[in-house]
C-alpha cells in the first residue's frame, strides 16, 4: 500500500507548531479613559441587559425554584431544600427520559456527522456538478418548522397509509408494514427524522471547515498516489480536527435539547419509550394542575449540569486537538 | 380665518369632552376553542352594542399552547379578565384555581344574583364545587349529560359500501366485532380508528369502559384505583382484539390522524365526545357521518360514564381590574335565550347547562346525541368532596395521580401498539396508586383533616343509576 509522504506533523504544520505567547500588558496610553470609557459601557449596556434578563436571571431563577415546592403563580414560600432532587433521584420516568435523551443525542450525532461530512466533501470537490442545487436541497428541510416536519413524517411512516411503507413493500423489502413509531423503532425513527431535518446545517459547518484545507496538500497527495480515502484520513481529518471537535460537541449538545419532534410525533410514547428530558420537564411543568414548577426546575438543573459537562469537555478536547494542551503538539 | 377658529374650537370641545367623560373599559376574554373564533366575534359585537363603554377582545389559542400561555400570563400579571380552564380534577377545578390564586367571584360583592342562579337546574351550585362560602366562583357551562365522551361516529359511505346501514348500528361488543369484520372483508377499509399518542387513547377507552364499568380509573364502590378490575381488563382485551385481527388502523397515531382516517374514508368508526360534529365539519369539512350509542358488553350494560359536576369552565381572573364589566359579560353570555346560547347551540359547538338544548339545537346529529344521552349512558357519580368537605384540601388523589401522569393510558397504548399483555402492568399501577393514596390519606388524617378512604367509598351505589347527590348536600 502506497504511503503518502505526509506525516501528522507536516499536516498540522501548516500552522505554527507552538504559538504560546505571553499576554502583553496594554500600555496606559491605549487604555480606555474618560468619556470613551462611558461609551464602551453605553454600547455594551443593551447586550448586558438582555443577557442578564434573558439568560443569567432565568438560569439563576431555575436554580432557586428547584428548592421550592412551587406551582408557578403563588408566592415562593414553600422551601423544601433538596426534596425535589431526592424525589427526582427516585423517579424512574426521569432517568428513563435521561437515558433516552443520551441515546438520541449519541445516535443522532453518530449518524448526522459522518453523513454531513461525506456530503460536504462531495460538494467541495471540483468535479462535482450542480453543487448549488444540492446544497439548497440538503439545506431546505432546516427551514421547515419542527411541528410540520413531525406531522409530515407521522403520515409518511404510518403502517397503513404511509408512503414509506408503501415503497418498501412494493420493492419487496418487507412482507408486513413496519411500525416505525412502535416501541422498538420509535426512538430510532425520531433520530432519523431529526437527522434529515438538521444535517444540512452541519453540512454547511463541514464545508466551512473544509475550506481551511489547502488545495496544494491534495495535489501533493495525488502526486504521491494517495487514494481519496487516504486523502480524507491523512490530509483532511487531521487539519479539520479542532473544528471537527467543536462541531461534534455542538451537534451532541443541540441533540440533547430534542423536544419538538417528540411532541409532534410520539408524545413520549409508546408508553414512555420516547420520553426525553425536555418532554419530561414540559409534562411536569405544564400538562395538568397542580403545576410542579419546582420539581420541573430541579429536573432542568440536573439536565443543565449534564449539558454543562459536555460543553466543558469540548474546550478540553479542542485544546488537545489544536496542540495547545500538551501531548498533541 | 377669524370665523373658522371658533368653529374649530367648538368642534374640538364636542369631540373631546364626551370622550373624556366616557372612558372605554377594555375586557379580555380567553379560551382555547380556536374554531369558534367567528362565533366569539359575533357575541362580542352584540355585547358591545348593548354596553357601549366596554370594549371586549376574545382571544383564542390552540389548547396546548393555551395551557402553557395562561400560567405565564398570570405570572407576569397579564392575565385575561375572564378565562376558560379545565383542571386536572375537573370537579375540583375551582379549588385548584383558588389554590393557584387565579380566580375571583364571578360577580362583585353585593351583586343580586337571585335571578341569575335560577338559570340553572336546581342543585347546580354546590359548596366546594363552584361555591365558596356561598359565593359563586364559576357556573356550569356545558351540560353534563349530553356533553362528554362516549359516542360512536360512523362514516356513512364506508358503511354503505360494506352493505351496512348506519341506522342499524351494532349494539353489543360482539355485534361491533362482527360489523368490523364485515367492513374489512368487503371494503378493505379499516374499521376502528383509535388514537394512541399521550393520553388520547381516552377517546376510545372512555366510550367502551363506560359501558362495562366506569370511564374513571377509580372505583367509587370500593374506594380504590381500579385499572386492575376484571371489567376494565376485559374492556382492554376487547379493544386489543381489534388490533390483533387488524380491524383497527395500525400505527401509533394521534387524534388528528385518527379523526382524519374516518373523515377520509380510511376507517369506518371513531369513538369520541359530543364535540365531534363541530370538529368534523370545521376541521375536516366532513359531513358524511352518523352517530350511535357505544356498543355494550354482550351480557348488557354493567357500568356508566360519569355525569359529574365538572362543567365549571369560565372564571373571572383575580387580576382583573374590571370585575363589574366582567360580571356584565358573564351575565350576558349566560342568558338562556341570549345570542350566546342561541348561536352556540345553532352552530353545534356543544350543549349548555343553562339553555333549552332540545329547543335551540337544529343539527340532526346533535338531536341524535341528545337522544343517546337520554338513554342513561351517563349517570350522576358520587362526589367525595360533598361527603367529606376536607377532600377539597386533600392531596391524596392528586399524589396518586402524580406518581406518573397518564400512566394507565400510556401503558395501555404501549400494550396495544406492541400486542403485549396488560394485566400484570395494570396490577402494578393499581397497587402503587392505592398505596400512595392510602399513605397520603393517613398522613393527612394524622395532621387533622377529617378524611379517610370512607370519603371515597359508596358501596351501596348502583353504577347504572344516578347517585343521589342531594343526600350528601343535605348532610
Amino acid at each position: 500500500m502506497t504511503q503518502i509522504g505526509l506525516n501528522r506533523s507536516t499536516a498540522v504544520g501548516v500552522k505554527s507548531p507552538r504559538r504560546r505567547t505571553r499576554r502583553k500588558e496594554i500600555p496606559y496610553s491605549q487604555r480606555v479613559q474618560g468619556r470613551n470609557f462611558l461609551w464602551v459601557y453605553a454600547f455594551l449596556a443593551p447586550f448586558l441587559v438582555l443577557y442578564i434578563g434573558f439568560t443569567l436571571w432565568p438560569l439563576l431563577a431555575t436554580v432557586i425554584y428547584s428548592f421550592f415546592d412551587w406551582n408557578g403563580s403563588t408566592p415562593l414560600t414553600d422551601f423544601v431544600g433538596l426534596e425535589n432532587y431526592i424525589t427526582i433521584a427516585r423517579d424512574q420516568s426521569f432517568w428513563l427520559s435521561f437515558w433516552n435523551t443520551l441515546v438520541f443525542a449519541a445516535l443522532n450525532t453518530a449518524i448526522k456527522l459522518p453523513l454531513s461530512l461525506f456530503i460536504a466533501i462531495l460538494l467541495t470537490r471540483r468535479w462535482m456538478w450542480f453543487k448549488r442545487i444540492f446544497r439548497t436541497v440538503f439545506f431546505a428541510p432546516l427551514v421547515i418548522p419542527v411541528a410540520m416536519a413531525g406531522l409530515i413524517f407521522t403520515f409518511l411512516m404510518n403502517p397503513a397509509f404511509g408512503a414509506i411503507n408503501d415503497a418498501v413493500e412494493q420493492f419487496g423489502l418487507v412482507e408486513r408494514p413496519i411500525n416505525f413509531l412502535g416501541a422498538d423503532l420509535a426512538l430510532l425513527s425520531l433520530t432519523l427524522v431529526s437527522v434529515w431535518q438538521i444535517f444540512g446545517q452541519y453540512m454547511i459547518y463541514w464545508m466551512a471547515a473544509l475550506q481551511n484545507v489547502p488545495e496544494e496538500l491534495y495535489e501533493a497527495a495525488s502526486i504521491d498516489g494517495a487514494t481519496e480515502w487516504q486523502k480524507l484520513v491523512h490530509v483532511t481529518i487531521p487539519i479539520i480536527r479542532p473544528v471537527a471537535i467543536i462541531i461534534l460537541f455542538l451537534s451532541f449538545v443541540n441533540a440533547l435539547k430534542v423536544f419538538g419532534l417528540v411532541v409532534a410525533m410520539t408524545g413520549g410514547g409508546p408508553g414512555q419509550t420516547t420520553y426525553v428530558v425536555s418532554y419530561f420537564i414540559y409534562s411536569q411543568a405544564f400538562q395538568s394542575l397542580p403545576f410542579r414548577y419546582g420539581y420541573a426546575s430541579a429536573a432542568a438543573v440536573l439536565f443543565g449540569i449534564t449539558v454543562l459537562i459536555a460543553v466543558s469537555m469540548q474546550g478540553i478536547f479542542v485544546r488537545r486537538a489544536s496542540g495547545e494542551g500538551g501531548s498533541g503538539s | 380665518m377669524k370665523r373658522l377658529i371658533p368653529i374649530l374650537i367648538v368642534c374640538l370641545i364636542l369631540t373631546v369632552v364626551p370622550a373624556l367623560g366616557q372612558e372605554t373599559v377594555s375586557l379580555r376574554v380567553m379560551s382555547w376553542s380556536v374554531e369558534q373564533a367567528d362565533f366569539y366575534e359575533l357575541v362580542v359585537a352584540e355585547f358591545e352594542a348593548e354596553n357601549p363603554g366596554i370594549d371586549v377582545t376574545w382571544e383564542t389559542l390552540e389548547q396546548s399552547a393555551y395551557r402553557e400561555a395562561l400560567p405565564l400570563m398570570f405570572q407576569s400579571d397579564d392575565a385575561p379578565d375572564i378565562f376558560f380552564w379545565i383542571g386536572a380534577n375537573r370537579v375540583l377545578t375551582v379549588n385548584e384555581l383558588l389554590g393557584q390564586g387565579w380566580i375571583a367571584p364571578v360577580a362583585p360583592e353585593g351583586t343580586d344574583l337571585t335571578e341569575w342562579l335560577t338559570r340553572w337546574p336546581e342543585g347546580s351550585f354546590v359548596e366546594g364545587i363552584n361555591l365558596v362560602d356561598g359565593v359563586p366562583y364559576s357556573f356550569p357551562f356545558n351540560d353534563n349529560l349530553i356533553w362528554g365522551p362516549g359516542y360512536m361516529y360512523m362514516n356513512t359511505t364506508v358503511f354503505a359500501d360494506a352493505g351496512l346501514d348506519v341506522n342499524d348500528p351494532p349494539q353489543t361488543w360482539t355485534e361491533l366485532l362482527e360489523t368490523c369484520r364485515t367492513i374489512v372483508e368487503t371494503t378493505g377499509v379499516y374499521c376502528l380508528s383509535v388514537p394512541l399518542t399521550g393520553n388520547q387513547f381516552q377517546r376510545t377507552w372512555y366510550a367502551l369502559a363506560g359501558t362495562a364499568m366506569t370511564d374513571q380509573f377509580f372505583d367509587y364502590q370500593s374506594g380504590r384505583f381500579a385499572i386492575d378490575d376484571p371489567r376494565l381488563l376485559a374492556t382492554f382485551d376487547y379493544i386489543q382484539t381489534f388490533f390483533e385481527e387488524e380491524l383497527a388502523v395500525p400505527g401509533f397515531n394521534d387524534q388528528t390522524f385518527a379523526r382524519a382516517a374516518i373523515a377520509n374514508g380510511q376507517a369506518a368508526i371513531y369513538m369520541d365526545g359530543a364535540w365531534m360534529p363541530s370538529v368534523f365539519r370545521t376541521s375536516f369539512e366532513f359531513n358524511d357521518f352518523a352517530v350511535a350509542p357505544t356498543p355494550y358488553p354482550d351480557e348488557g350494560r354493567t357500568g356508566s360514564m360519569a355525569q359529574t359536576m365538572s362543567e365549571n369552565k369560565f372564571f373571572v381572573s383575580s387580576q382583573t381590574e374590571h370585575p363589574e364589566e366582567a360580571w356584565l359579560f358573564i351575565e350576558f353570555m349566560t342568558r338562556p335565550d341570549g345570542i350566546f346560547a342561541q348561536e352556540y347551540l345553532r352552530q353545534s359547538f356543544g350543549t349548555l347547562a343553562y339553555a333549552d338544548n332540545g329547543a335551540l339545537i337544529e343539527d340532526p346529529v346533535f338531536q341524535d346525541l341528545i337522544e343517546i344521552a337520554a338513554t342513561g349512558v351517563r349517570v350522576m357519580y358520587p362526589e367525595p368532596a360533598l361527603a367529606c368537605p376536607d377532600v377539597a384540601q386533600s392531596q391524596a388523589y392528586i399524589n396518586a395521580e402524580n406518581i406518573r401522569r397518564n400512566w394507565e393510558f400510556e401503558e395501555m397504548s404501549l400494550a396495544l401498539s406492541e400486542g403485549r399483555e396488560f394485566a400484570e402492568v395494570a396490577a402494578d399501577i393499581a397497587a402503587q396508586k392505592n398505596a400512595m393514596f392510602q399513605e397520603t390519606l393517613e398522613a393527612e388524617a394524622a395532621e387533622g383533616l377529617d378524611i379517610s378512604v370512607d370519603c371515597y367509598t359508596f358501596a351501596d351505589w348502583n353504577p347504572l343509576e344516578n347517585f343521589d347527590i342531594s343526600s350528601l348536600i343535605d348532610q
